[in-house]
């Protein structure tokens, strides 16, 4: 009876270890990886780079630049850039020879060009694209150099940059550099119009200055209005002296809207300005370049 | 007696290893302690690794609940499509739809929960279900000032309560006897004196601002009429006087709207405190929001 009970429990226990076994293990390193490339798949980056870092403090691989690359790019996505610098600087320091140096470097500069800090992110590629140890990785900077100065729109800087990398082997067949160039070009034929000198016809004439920045009907309905509130306050104060209602009504009516026209004016050529900087930043898309 | 003992022990260590995944132990655990977010991601977890497990669809809920406490809507309501179409049998996916229902009344469109409600209300097959969404229901016109199809729904709910109907139908009949204002008499109030419009609608502060204001420029007007100066009549008319005329007008209508508007907005929150006093909304897990 002894021996058929110790069977039994024996079976039992085998039973209970089979179950045991059958669960899955969540958070071994090859599942939290597995899982973290999920959750990055499926556009949930703040999760992805907990299971990420999860992920590095359980394994005791010394190659994680992969990692802590895919955790850079999770924090672009997030908007964080300052966080994704950090990444790619840990990874140019902690691994000189890893293979995704290049690719660091330039996501630092692009970071800048995320935030639209076109400047910084000229300064920071200019100064690292002699690390890069490829021609692609140099040609990848390259262009977003040339990117961020049409941003900036130092127009013949671009130019020129575009101009030496349209010849490069890696300008592949859409030809995305012909286009940008093409914008470059664009941009130094662009005719601004000086704030100044609106605001100068405005204060002559009012009205001028908004015909001047393009805005014919705005600038027709302003001189009118001004020009009656002018009337109506001189007629007042010829008729009835520093004593008429009218004349005090219509006279600070009309000087707020001459004032206010003088500074419209103004507005208004910065508003043109910027619809023709506009037409240009329209035409450049990031996403083609890198296809 | 002592082999039972080992005997009772084994089984019960084989309950435990049988019984609930450890990772959703985990998962609830985070959720008890109101930390939804890691909650999420074991709930998360858990479907990656077991894509055909029965209880998705309770996860995908579980994950739903979690958004919803974030006052994550959208992400919730996303949670709840896929519990929804994981769902084992129609009653559990009605319920779930009642949810969803639910979070679109707490994130303000009640077009889509009123639509889902009346889907659920009219061709559910289990009655219980369906008395459920008569609650919600009656709670969405609730908020879109339909008083009668509220009261209508929500003593549907409550069939089986007289008292509770009784008192619901003297609460709306409240409803019926308050007297709204008019927006039309308040418009033609301040046409003939301007600022009374206002004053009518409960706004005292706009309607003196608009005796004065339209007294200035009538003053003008009317100085032109007087000395026969056709062109200045014509310039401070449109101008000044019928531009802060037009406006006194159509601020006066505005005015009137907003208060009823109030009213409406009182008589909702007093049905509103009457089913939380007696104690509906916990039993629902609807959070009534205002």
């Amino acid at each position: 009876m002894k021996n058929c009970y110790i069977i039994y429990l024996f079976f039992i226990l085998l039973f209970d270890c089979s179950c045991l076994k059958a669960q899955i293990e969540y958070h071994s390193p090859e599942n939290i990886y597995r899982f973290a490339d999920h959750l990055n798949k499926i556009g949930e980056y703040s999760r992805a780079i907990g299971e990420y870092q999860r992920y590095l403090f359980l394994s005791n691989s010394y190659n994680n630049d992969s990692i802590y690359y895919k955790i850079g790019l999770c924090y672009e996505y997030l908007n964080n850039m300052e966080a994704a610098r950090n990444i790619f600087h840990k990874i140019i320091d902690t691994y000189p020879n890893s293979n995704f140096i290049d690719r660091s470097y330039y996501q630092i500069a692009f970071t800048y060009y995320n935030n639209h800090e076109y400047d910084k992110s000229i300064t920071c590629a200019e100064e690292n694209i002699n690390k890069i140890s490829t021609k692609y990785g140099r040609y990848k900077l390259n262009l977003l150099i040339g990117i961020n100065n049409l941003y900036e729109k130092k127009w013949e800087t671009a130019y020129n940059t575009f101009n030496i990398l349209k010849s490069n082997e890696y300008n592949n067949f859409n030809d995305p550099v012909a286009e940008l160039e093409k914008c470059a070009i664009d941009g130094m034929n662009l005719k601004y119009k000086s704030a100044i000198v609106a605001s100068l016809f405005s204060a002559f004439i009012p009205g001028s200055g908004k015909i001047y920045a393009g805005r014919i009907n705005d600038g027709i309905y302003s001189f009118a209005t001004i020009g009656i509130s002018a009337w109506q306050a001189y007629d007042g104060f010829r008729n009835k002296g520093t004593n008429s209602v009218k004349g005090w009504i219509y006279g600070i009516l009309g000087t707020t809207f001459y004032l206010g026209n003088i500074y419209g004016s103004a507005v208004s050529v910065r508003m043109y300005n910027d619809k023709l900087d506009k037409n240009i930043f329209n035409r450049i898309n990031i996403d083609m370049i890198w296809q | 007696m002592k082999y039972l003992k080992i005997h009772l022990f084994l089984l019960f260590i084989s309950g435990i290893s049988f019984g609930k995944d450890v990772l959703l132990a985990t998962a609830e655990n985070y959720y008890n302690i109101g930390n939804y977010d890691l909650a999420i991601t074991e709930y998360m977890r858990f479907i990656f690794f077991n894509p055909e497990n029965d209880s998705i669809s309770d996860i995908y809920y579980r994950i739903h609940l979690s958004y919803r406490n974030q006052g994550k809507y959208s992400e919730a309501i996303k949670a709840l499509d896929e519990s929804i179409k994981f769902a084992s049998n129609d009653s559990i996916s009605d319920e779930k739809i009642i949810s969803k229902s639910g979070i679109y009344i707490a994130d303000g469109e009640y077009s889509s929960a009123e639509f889902e409600l009346l889907k659920i209300s009219n061709f559910s097959k289990y009655s219980e279900v369906r008395k459920k969404a008569y609650f919600f229901l009656g709670i969405c016109d609730l908020y879109t000032y339909k008083w009668k199809e509220s009261q209508l729904a929500l003593k549907k709910y409550f069939y089986d309560n007289p008292l509770i109907q009784n008192q619901l139908d003297s609460l709306f009949y409240t409803f019926y006897q308050k007297k709204y204002r008019s927006p039309i008499l308040a418009k033609w109030l301040s046409t003939f004196v301007p600022g009374t419009g206002q004053i009518y609608g409960g706004d005292l502060k706009d309607g003196i601002n608009a005796l004065l204001l339209n007294s200035l420029t009538g003053y003008l007007l009317i100085d032109s009429i007087i000395e026969n100066r056709i062109e200045d009549f014509i310039i401070s008319y449109t101008s000044l006087f019928g531009r802060y005329y037009m406006g006194n007008r159509y601020k006066a209508e505005k005015a009137t709207v907003n208060f009823n508007d109030q009213i409406n907005k009182n008589n909702r929150d007093n049905v509103l405190n009457y089913i939380n006093q007696i104690n509906f909304s916990a039993n629902h897990g609807l959070e009534i929001t205002r």
